[in-house]
């Protein structure tokens, strides 16, 4: 044997044991092969929507020309993007452009803010000036009159809602939640996320309220789920504005059609585990609303600022 | 001078509309120009309620014709009620006895900390009470109907205050449809009270030797303050709109400079005078007993809005306009109905079932045109507290139910609301009094029912609270890790 292959050889050794040791759990994907979870760290939300959307398929993939589509930001509170309590507007606003270069009919975009005016939500998280920029309308959630009421097959308990009309009548759903801790629920990433188009949240709280967050997601899973990790309330969620509230600035953008695998993803990355008397996530397992073993997902993950170009 | 009129109708119908923005709630700085209206600017001490006395000393009561919205009101009515049907304006008795009782009435009242009742009459709170419950609710059912402008819930209005601010309203115009500035200078306490200034006007309008006694003036006077017969012009009731002017084709009405007040109609005034000093010593007396008795709240005291520092001395000052309530970003604030007690019908207040004080806002304390509201910063705003909260742990769903829930401590914007472990892997709400503000977002989206499991109350003496910051290092509570930043992109993916 040559010293050269020899060296060569150890080179490879290393580097794969490197990568195993990095990657413990799920599969790794090779380049151009289909996965179920993209992981992307290292550039700005709105470019590293590009570069998940890319390995899932393109933006083609989700939106046929001539479609309807809804994307569902959390825009729950009165919050400039520094803050951390609403989605990133550059990520709203890349999405909604991405959708309508596919060729949506319409793209809109609403929450069902927390506070109460919902215009200064929509304007001081900026997401309304990058929705309008880019070719998206958006519409009120805050408006009771507009919400229809639907069943909910096989929900256990919210076996009916009023349910925003956006989001029924819509043929693509693209989820776009913003990860945080959150005091009552532990975590909200992308099912709590959905608990905005339902009208009547207070009847959640009072009702099981981990069990209606997972029958939320049976009124119509979304197409696609986005969530915004780039700036991470780790303490003192949702809102941010006790002295207690804490970000970290993780730079990550996570993509799947699974809300149930992005959410267990999620909880990993904000590094908690869910308590047995709030865990949605275990609910939304036995409901069978996605794979909740992130072992047996193939998931990409790309570390954008390591690449060159 | 004969442009004086074009240029009142010019004015006062800017100011209207400024007015009716306003009170739609769609611009800030219409509603801070609600602030040069007399007797808000009169209560709070401000310079244009100067502006105006100096103005009324100068020339007359200018303001009642440019500034006044129940003016531009009443003036829309009388000019429909002239042309449609009377085809002239009708002379008027001078009313002295009841303006100046009236006047003297409403200003001891307003003295002894009634302001909200001098607000029944006081124009710019009538027509205030009058846009907010009606004239807002339509435009926003416009703006929901036509898509012109952004969607907003329709708040209902508390019913009483509706029907009361429709009755005075409409008698109001209805009366200027017949007799044009009847309200003006009967009831209306600014008018008396700029009235008594413009009685010694050192500028007025006098007959000149043009003038041919044709009566043309006197049937467009608003006020029907010109009596041709006798050749006088009663200056105190003038509301210097221009009309007679404008009229006039012969110059037979100048301005002159005088200091003396001009010859009343003789009036016997002895026993008149006699009862009117009786009224206001009675009414002073009755005033002063009754304020601690009318004060007293009912039930517990409700939370004032942010920057009515003592509640007391703020429900002595309001008149109840009802701007605050018009332009509340978080829908919490509704005119007061016996909470505060009797004298403080139609003040704004804080109703948490409704909504909540959003974190983000000081705008009512900024606009306050009465000065019952002192400016806060928005810094100050967020540590401003107008009540406490109470927390209820045997109605808490947590207990009853054994279920998670948390929405409280979701809404509390400084922590004062928390959520600290129970059993079974359950968190509860814990109350740390010194850092709640009193907004009322806990209260608002509590799921229990009938009774919530959190109540907020106001406090007597708004102030600042502690820096949460300060009370937080302070405890030395297992305070969470400094934000530890992820740099380097060697970090794994912790999945």
């Amino acid at each position: 044997m040559l010293r050269r292959d020899f060296l060569k050889g150890v080179a490879f050794t290393a580097l794969a044991a490197g990568l195993l040791k990095r990657l413990p759990l799920g599969a790794a994907v090779k380049e151009g092969e289909a996965c179920d979870l993209v992981a992307v760290r290292g550039k700005s939300p709105a470019d590293m929507f590009d570069l998940a959307i890319a390995e899932l398929g393109g933006m083609s993939a989700f939106v046929r020309k001539g479609q309807s589509v809804v994307i569902k930001p959390n825009i729950g509170w009165n919050a400039l993007p520094e803050e951390g309590a609403d989605t990133n507007p550059e990520l709203v606003g890349r999405i909604v452009k991405r959708a309508r270069e596919a060729g949506a009919s319409k793209v809109i975009v609403f929450d069902h803010t927390c506070d109460a005016d919902w215009v200064a939500c929509y304007k001081r998280s900026g997401i309304r000036d990058a929705v309008e920029k880019n070719g998206g309308v958006m519409v009120t959630g805050n408006d009771k009159s507009v919400y229809r009421e639907v069943e909910i097959k096989g929900a256990k308990v919210m076996k009916k809602a009023l349910v925003h009309p956006a989001l029924l009548d819509a043929d693509v759903v693209i989820n776009v939640p913003v990860l945080k801790n959150h005091g009552g629920a532990t975590m909200t990433c992308a099912m709590k996320n959905y608990m905005g188009v339902v009208w009547d949240r207070r009847w959640m709280h009072k009702n099981k309220l981990e069990q209606t967050i997972a029958d939320s997601v049976l009124i119509r899973k979304p197409d696609l789920n986005v969530v915004d990790a780039h700036l991470v309330m780790t303490h003192g969620g949702p809102t941010g504005r006790s002295a207690r509230s804490r970000r970290v600035k993780m730079n990550s953008l996570l993509a799947s059609k699974d809300i149930l695998a992005i959410d267990m993803a999620a909880v990993k990355m904000l590094g908690v585990t869910m308590p047995a008397h709030r865990n949605y996530l275990e609910k939304a397992s036995e409901l069978k609303l996605g794979e909740s073993d992130l072992k047996k997902l193939k998931i990409k993950r790309i570390a954008a600022d390591k690449r060159k170009s | 001078m004969k442009k004086l009129r074009i240029f009142r109708i010019i004015i006062s119908t800017l100011m209207f509309l400024m007015i009716c923005a306003a009170f739609s709630g769609i611009c800030d700085e219409a509603a801070k120009v609600c602030g040069v209206e007399f007797f808000p600017a009169f209560a709070a001490g401000s310079v244009m309620a100067i502006f105006w006395i100096i103005l009324a000393l100068v020339r007359g009561r200018a303001f009642c014709s440019f500034g006044c919205p129940l003016g531009f009101m009443q003036d829309v009515t009388g000019f429909l009620g002239r042309k449609l049907f009377r085809k002239k304006c009708l002379p008027q008795k001078p009313y002295r006895f009841l303006r100046y009782s009236a006047g003297v009435f409403l200003l001891v009242l307003f003295l002894f900390g009634f302001s909200s009742f001098a607000g029944f009459f006081e124009p710019f709170s009538v027509a205030g009470r009058f846009l907010n419950t009606w004239l807002r609710p339509l435009f926003q059912f416009i703006g929901n109907v036509t898509g012109l402008w952004d969607y907003s819930e329709i708040t209902p209005v508390v019913p009483g205050v509706a029907i009361a601010s429709a009755v005075i309203l409409l008698l109001i115009v209805i009366a200027a449809f017949f007799r044009e500035r009847l309200f003006c200078n009967t009831l209306c306490p600014a008018g008396f009270l700029l009235g008594v200034f413009s009685r010694i006007a050192r500028y007025r309008l006098k007959f000149s030797d043009k003038c041919l006694r044709c009566k043309g003036c006197e049937k467009v006077c608003k006020a029907g303050c010109i009596d041709v017969e006798n050749g006088v012009i009663d200056n105190e009731r003038c509301v210097v709109c221009g009309n007679c002017q404008a009229v006039c084709k012969f110059s037979g009405l100048t301005v002159v400079n005088t200091f003396l007040p001009q010859s009343q109609v003789p009036e016997k005034l002895d026993r008149k005078r006699r009862l009117f000093l009786g009224g206001i010593a009675i009414a002073g007396v009755a005033a002063a007993v009754g304020k601690n008795m009318l004060k007293e709240p009912l039930g517990k005291l409700p939370c004032a809005p942010p920057g009515a520092g003592n509640v007391s001395d703020f429900n002595q000052k309001c008149t109840g306009c009802q701007l605050c309530i018009a332009n509340c970003t978080g829908k919490v604030l509704t005119p007061a109905g016996l909470e505060y007690g009797i004298a403080g019908i139609g003040q704004p207040r804080l109703l948490p079932e409704k909504g909540f004080c959003d974190y983000n806002c000081n705008k009512c304390s900024s606009i306050c045109p009465a000065g019952a509201l002192t400016p806060l910063s928005l810094a100050e705003k967020k540590r401003w507290r107008v009540g406490k909260v109470t927390y209820f742990r045997e109605r808490c769903v947590v207990v009853t139910d054994g279920e998670a829930c948390g929405a409280c401590a979701e809404h509390c914007p400084t922590g004062a609301l928390d959520m600290v472990d129970y059993k079974d892997g359950l968190t509860i709400p814990k109350v740390t009094p010194e850092l709640c503000i009193g907004c009322g977002g806990c209260e608002f989206i509590c799921p229990v029912r009938p009774l919530r499991a959190v109540e907020v109350s106001g406090v007597a003496q708004q102030s600042l609270i502690v820096d949460p910051e300060v009370l937080q290092s302070g405890k030395k509570e297992k305070t969470p890790p400094a934000p530890a930043v992820q740099k380097s992109a060697d970090d794994a993916f912790p999945f």
